[in-house]
């Protein structure tokens, strides 16, 4: 489902603008992008955990070619699916 | 800082965020993880823009879903690494000098804990006294330092055995010497730029000689009156982040030197080592490193920074594109009229072509 199938779908159930709608997805882009660069973790019932984890600078080395790289930090986002979703989608 | 955030707290904040009732952002982000939930179960996936897309993935008859962050949001949140990149490691860099390097950065929070604090105070102190505008108590450490490394038989009341607890140290002595030394140079600077403003009001010359001579004599006591400015060098592992914590406590505040210094470098990404920034002081912006709210402040406005330097760099690649298309086009019609004007680079073309066969397969 692409972002305007969502957007249609969801103004018609919540009878909403479109632009209404879409300012609200753009605060909840925005809410997780403040959460994710403070390294919180957002919890979804029934469908997850959005979490930022940083990893620290490494040193990794290319075994063809033996040339050893320095890599900066990093923050990465994972998502940890919740039980109950997994439970749904392996029943079905 | 790693704190969880649950289902009601992500409401108020999503209200707050798009200014509506927590009612409305309730029955949205239920609405919406509901949809999201029912397609994945489905087995399709969901792209959310400025988040991310979500797909089901089957691995060993297990299915599972794989979150993939938008290119923005993973931008956003690595916006305070942005500056560095991959470095290839010659050599001469063998892995006993890396370990090296890791034991000391480790070791290194818990020797400066104690460091700090009176390298704080002394920052702290000098930027009062050059707030205070007092000139005999910014020459007094020099003085004092000097008679150190002469003699220590000098006995100075209470300011001496901190300063030669900090001797015993070559670091903070080093970095506190060329602190001093800028300063110095700055006050001279000052000095200069003021004489020659009043020499131009002035048409005798022998009364700026005078001038001249008495500026020498009171130690730049009136040039840093007007502006006490604090400055820093970059290079040598001092950094926006780096400058931020030694003098507002927290890294987190790098974003307002960035600001400060913006007029000089637009792009704090290409800043060079040997860049005198210019630190502004605390209550300009507002800085209190004990406050969330100021810290929050602080990574806005590095979010903000982050996006206009983007900005600025999509509409230059455009600029140039635009200009190199213009003279490619101008050859054109000097010499032979018939040739039509390309409408679109050959970036666009190819893009459009794959987009194209994409759409037919």
């Amino acid at each position: 489902m692409l972002h305007k199938e969502l957007v249609d779908k969801l103004s018609k159930s919540l009878g909403r603008n479109k632009s209404d709608i879409n300012k609200l997805l753009e605060a909840l882009g925005n809410v997780v992008v403040e959460r994710c660069s403070e390294l919180d973790s957002i919890t979804v019932p029934r469908l997850g955990t959005i979490e930022a984890v940083k990893h620290n600078e490494t040193v990794e080395k290319n075994e063809e070619t033996g040339k050893r790289m320095l890599l900066p930090p990093q923050v990465e986002i994972l998502f940890t699916t919740s039980n109950v979703l997994k439970k749904r989608l392996n029943q079905s | 800082m790693k704190e969880k955030i649950a289902f009601p707290h992500l409401v108020g904040l999503v209200a707050e965020k798009a200014s509506t009732t927590e009612r409305m952002s309730e029955l949205f982000l239920q609405e919406l993880f509901a949809v999201v939930t029912q397609e994945l179960a489905e087995g399709k996936s969901v792209t959310i823009k400025g988040l991310g897309t979500f797909k089901t993935v089957k691995d060993d008859s297990i299915k599972d879903v794989v979150f993939s962050p938008d290119k923005e949001l993973s931008e956003a949140v690595n916006a305070p690494f942005s500056q560095f990149e991959a470095v290839e490691l010659c050599d001469e860099v063998t892995d006993e000098m890396l370990n090296e390097v890791d034991a000391s950065m480790e070791s290194a929070p818990k020797e400066q804990e104690p460091q700090e604090t009176p390298a704080q105070n002394d920052n702290a102190e000098q930027i009062e006294e050059e707030q205070a505008q007092d000139v005999v108590t910014e020459d007094a450490p020099i003085a004092v330092q000097e008679e150190n490394a002469q003699k220590e038989d000098t006995p100075q009341a209470l300011s001496i055995p901190v300063q030669e607890e900090d001797t015993q140290e070559t670091k903070p002595e080093s970095y506190r010497k060329w602190l001093i030394a800028a300063a110095v140079a700055f006050a001279l600077i000052a000095a200069w730029y003021f004489y020659t403003h009043r020499s131009k009001d002035h048409s005798d010359k022998a009364t700026e000689t005078t001038q001249v001579a008495k500026n020498d004599t009171t130690t730049n006591a009136e040039a840093t009156k007007p502006q006490p400015v604090v400055t820093d060098t970059i290079g040598n592992g001092n950094v926006l982040f780096t400058m931020a914590k030694k003098h507002y406590g927290d890294q987190a505040f790098w974003v307002y030197i960035a600001r400060e210094n913006q007029a000089q470098y637009p792009d704090y990404r290409k800043i060079k080592s040997g860049a005198i920034l210019v630190i502004p002081p605390a209550e300009k912006y507002g800085i209190n490193s004990d406050s969330k709210q100021s810290l929050k402040q602080a990574n806005a406005e590095a979010m903000k920074l982050y996006k206009e330097v983007k900005a600025a760099d999509v509409n230059n690649v455009s600029t140039n594109e635009e200009s190199k298309d213009e003279e490619k086009a101008k050859p054109q019609t000097t010499k032979s009229v018939k040739k039509p004007v390309k409408k679109h680079s050959s970036k666009y073309t190819h893009y459009k072509k794959r987009q194209k066969r994409r759409y037919h397969r």
